[in-house]
């Protein structure tokens, strides 16, 4: 919805810049695609105080689908101008987000946060095992 | 009157100075650090403009919450870093690269990495480097 520019949470002198596509409460739906070719459609709560952020460019993008959502709290602006190259010069506009994600109905408990970071936990894991270390060159 | 305004811009723009690139005075607030830090104690928190070479196992940084939106200063110890492993609830946490594992020193009054994982190090402002009151002191 917004274009954010955020520290990125896995390097940290690296800043990204996605955007704004989830915020807390919502869940995001999307698939992965596995080494051998299958697909798992994965369903991501996003934590209370946290957001979730998309490059426009989905298939080249590194984001929230691969580090999961970002902790509001990195944010450091907003992306609001383009000021070069001139053929571009121009306001950088919101977007609405088709239904992607669905509000979550159930009001957030405090204990709810530890099953979600369990589930985050456990996809890092899994991840880290399965897939070959993602090089930092994308964007 | 001029002399006054400017001195008081100089003055006002020094302090800030101090506050965003060297550090500033802090109050604690909470149990959570006990015995190290109490509620009431003033502490001083350096700045860190780069956080990769300055933090380390042990230190006790200021960090915005991660499960907060509002940029809050939440104040604990690293306690693990990068490519460590914690003890969780029976099983073990790997803590990712750019990441820390903080923990309260007082930690059943403690909300932190327990509850809310592996922080990024971006999260990070500062570390406490001193306590300046009550008794001050430098802080290991």
């Amino acid at each position: 919805i917004l274009n954010a520019q955020s520290r990125e949470p896995s390097d940290e002198s690296k800043v990204l810049i996605k955007r704004l596509t989830s915020v807390a409460g919502d869940t995001v739906r999307f698939s992965k695609w596995k080494m051998n070719g299958d697909r798992v459609d994965v369903k991501v709560p996003v934590p209370p105080g946290h957001v979730w952020v998309e490059g426009d460019n989905a298939p080249v993008s590194f984001d929230s689908r691969q580090f999961g959502p970002v902790p509001s709290s990195l944010i450091q602006g907003r992306v609001f101008f383009k000021v070069w190259p001139p053929s571009k010069f121009g306001p950088v506009r919101r977007r609405e987000i088709q239904s992607k994600s669905e509000p979550d109905e159930a009001p957030f408990r405090l204990g709810s946060a530890e099953e979600q970071l369990q589930t985050l936990l456990e996809e890092h894991e899994i991840n880290r095992k399965e897939a070959p270390p993602q090089e930092k060159t994308q964007e | 009157i001029v002399y006054m305004l400017r001195a008081s811009a100089l003055f006002a723009s020094g302090v800030y100075l101090t506050y965003h690139f060297v550090g500033n005075p802090l109050m604690v607030q909470g149990c959570s650090m006990k015995p190290t830090l109490d509620d009431g104690d003033v502490v001083w928190k350096k700045q860190l403009r780069e956080i990769k070479g300055n933090i380390n196992r042990g230190d006790i940084v200021c960090f915005y919450s991660p499960i907060d939106s509002k940029k809050v200063l939440i104040t604990k110890r690293i306690t693990a870093m990068p490519s460590d492993r914690v003890n969780w609830q029976g099983g073990t946490v790997y803590i990712p690269p750019g990441h820390v594992w903080v923990r309260g020193d007082n930690p059943k009054e403690s909300t932190d990495s327990n509850l809310y994982g592996p922080i990024p190090m971006n999260l990070i402002q500062g570390k406490i480097t001193h306590k300046c009151f009550p008794r001050p002191s430098k802080i290991q």
